[in-house]
């Protein structure tokens, strides 16, 4: 006999390989969801919105690992990869620019009675947080995400999506030479 | 179903700016230094002429008081030459008009908070709060940090002047921001003169000199570039003395007075001449020290003021004797922070009066009469760093905030006799200890008497890492709350200060927040 397998070896392993792959994007997009669900204490006694935000993305995470159980639709697909390489390029913003509707380091003091505002300087890199041991976990968990997702995905979609990666990342280390970025 | 090698590729750039370029940023912090200027850029030492603030003038005065008007506002000056530089000054002027009071006689002084509702940069409301320290003012007066004067209101301070000569200064003290403001120019000299001092032979007039010492840092555009360093301080590349970067001052053959005041927000210095000579302290914080202390160099943290006598008598026409700067440790130093200013030797015929230091100064300095036997109690205090606050024994003005400004480090009983121990347990920095409305004597430093230019009366402490001191203190004449704190400006900010009170049952004190600043238009002082 040739070694060329029959058609339907051909699909149950590819079966079984798509299997395989959602069920790292399911595991790795639940890690990333842990890690987003672990900050919303400390973001909660910070700033209300921020811990919103966290709640929400947690619970879009979830959603997106209960929707890869089985094979997921293409905008199913599209939509858990771009809004996965949203997360990242908002975590790469916050740690390296200070986004000016985001709250400064250093304004935990009580309110000042009788004062306009509450009188605490914000210096440059006041409003640019530091990368924490979270912050790692869950960037592996969400860039291990965005390539199985786009392993799922259509040839289109993966070529369109890697592209587009690609151009962020050179744009990103480009903005980091010139200086906007840190 | 798979990704092809390119596809990897193409990912692993990504991935790789996503982990590297935030690692990246959190070791290496931007610094707001980052736009400082060149050192190039800055004026060399000695080039500069020495100049002394302007004496304030009275807006009127009557058979007890005199009546000062001024106005916090900003203004341009030109520290770098070529650039301009925003500062804030009271009047305008940096550093403020020196104010001359003589003992009994009263002086008023009405703030007017004209700042820009917005810092230029940092973001912040420059409220305010005028201390004069040294001085003891009732506590509505004494620049209570949380009794704030916002931009466009007006608060009268009220100063009894019954101490004994010394010099103080004023400067801002308002709540979380003291720094930046004090940094933007903030600060000026206050002198009480008492009989006994006139008549001691001490050098006067043009040959009583103040010497305000600041450090400052520039971005390149000429602003002032202040950087907290991760609440450690504030600290400048380019010494100022009397708002001038490493001036020369022409000096006649003679003995001159200095008042040295560091009005830096952080920077502690250690002075000495280059020329070996010793100087002869005869002040200290609190007025004239008993006798004068002869040195060759000595310690001066934020806040304090030393009063040196230098004699130019000793050198020929055309020599330069320079004041060095040897750092204490825990500064952040710069190139030219050895240097603070240089003095020119001149020929020129001068005035042969006023030209001693008597070997008795004030023998009757209150201060320094109190015994350590009529101590009726001891207290500690503990300066210490804790999940990143700064503390004294463990409490923060966030905490005397929250308690509706009730809470207390001590309670002394108005009148009585008490020994304070103030300890530095940490390696790393070291905290100006401010006790606002007394004076003290320093019993002991480290176990050993305290160092020769600390034999006078005091209200602000040095304490170096690991350093305790040991202080006698009488609360008379005064009841009420005042605050105690690090006079590092980010310390103070951050929240290294308390308050204590002083108690008595026979007398209600007023409330520190019982005089509020009003909206302008003011009406006739």
């Amino acid at each position: 006999m040739s070694g060329v397998a029959a058609p339907t070896e051909v699909r149950a392993a590819l079966v079984e390989a798509d299997g395989a792959v959602r069920a790292v994007a399911a595991g790795s997009v639940l890690v990333a969801a842990v890690a987003h669900v672990w900050v919303i204490p400390e973001h909660l006694a910070e700033w209300l919105p921020a811990a919103v935000f966290f709640v929400a993305v947690s619970a879009g995470q979830v959603a997106l690992a209960w929707l890869l159980r089985r094979s997921p639709s293409g905008a199913v697909v599209t939509a858990g990869l771009l809004g996965t390489i949203g997360l990242v390029v908002f975590y790469v913003m916050t740690r390296t620019l200070d986004l000016p509707f985001l709250p400064a380091a250093h304004q935990e003091h009580l309110p000042t009675a009788w004062g306009i505002g509450n009188g605490i300087p914000i210096f440059p890199g006041d409003r640019i947080e530091e990368v924490g041991v979270p912050d790692l976990v869950c960037l592996a968990a969400e860039l291990v995400t965005i390539s199985a997702l786009c392993a799922l995905a259509t040839p289109v979609v993966r070529r369109t999506v890697t592209s587009g990666l690609f151009a962020l990342g050179v744009a990103m280390l480009v903005l980091r030479l010139v200086g906007p970025l840190g | 179903m798979t990704l092809s090698r390119r596809d990897l590729m193409k990912i692993s750039v990504f991935a790789g700016a996503a982990v590297a370029l935030p690692l990246e940023r959190s070791v290496n912090a931007l610094s707001a230094s980052a736009s400082r200027i060149a050192q190039s850029a800055l004026p060399r030492p000695f080039t500069i002429p020495f100049s002394r603030p302007p004496v304030a003038v009275p807006v009127r005065s009557d058979a007890t008081t005199d009546y000062y008007r001024m106005t916090m506002r900003p203004a341009r000056m030109e520290f770098i030459p070529g650039l301009q530089t925003e500062v804030w000054g009271y009047d305008g002027v940096v550093p403020g008009p020196t104010i001359r009071a003589r003992k009994g006689r009263k002086v008023v002084v009405r703030h007017i908070n004209d700042l820009p509702l917005v810092h230029p940069t940092l973001g912040y409301t420059p409220w305010t709060s005028v201390h004069l320290h040294g001085q003891a003012s009732l506590p509505q007066y004494d620049g209570y940090a949380s009794d704030i004067t916002n931009p466009g209101q007006f608060k009268d301070y009220h100063y009894p002047n019954w101490q004994n000569s010394r010099t103080l200064w004023y400067h801002d003290h308002g709540v979380h921001h003291t720094a930046e403001n004090v940094a933007m120019g903030l600060a000026g000299m206050y002198q009480i003169v008492d009989d006994l001092e006139l008549s001691l032979p001490l050098p006067k007039g043009e040959y009583d000199v103040p010497l305000i010492v600041g450090d400052r840092m520039f971005n390149s555009d000429g602003s002032l570039l202040i950087d907290r360093n991760d609440n450690s301080g504030v600290y400048g590349d380019v010494i100022t003395v009397n708002g001038r970067p490493w001036p020369v001052m022409k000096v006649k053959r003679r003995k001159y007075r200095f008042r040295i005041l560091n009005a830096s927000p952080s920077r502690s210095y250690k002075w000495s001449l280059d020329s070996g000579q010793s100087m002869q302290v005869i002040a200290t914080d609190a007025g004239l020290m008993p006798a004068p202390r002869s040195v060759t160099s000595f310690r001066h943290g934020v806040a304090e003021r030393y009063e040196v006598v230098i004699d130019f008598s000793k050198y020929k026409a055309g020599r330069r004797v320079v004041l060095r700067n040897t750092s204490p440790k825990n500064n952040i130093d710069f190139v030219n922070v050895d240097k603070v200013m240089a003095f020119d030797v001149v020929g020129d015929s001068f005035d042969k009066t006023n030209n001693s230091v008597p070997a008795v100064l004030n023998p009757n300095h209150p201060a320094m009469l109190v015994k350590e036997s009529d101590a009726v109690q001891t207290r500690r205090f503990d300066f210490v760093r804790e999940h990143g606050q700064w503390t004294i024994n463990g409490q923060t003005w966030d905490d005397v905030v929250r308690s509706g400004f009730t809470k207390v480090l001590a309670d002394p009983q108005s009148g009585s006799t008490e020994i304070w121990e103030l300890r530095n347990l940490s390696g790393g920095w070291h905290h100006p200890a401010h006790i606002h409305f007394i004076d003290f004597r320093v019993l002991s430093r480290n176990g050993a008497p305290p160092l020769p230019h600390e034999n006078g009366g005091k209200d602000v402490v040095f304490l170096g890492e690991n350093e305790s001191v040991r202080l006698l203190i009488n609360f008379e004449k005064g009841r009420g709350k005042y605050m105690i704190h690090c006079h590092n400006l980010v310390h103070e900010d951050h929240d290294m200060m308390g308050q204590f009170v002083i108690r008595d049952d026979a007398m209600p004190a007023d409330e520190p927040l019982s005089s509020r600043a009003i909206w302008l238009p003011d009406g006739d002082l």
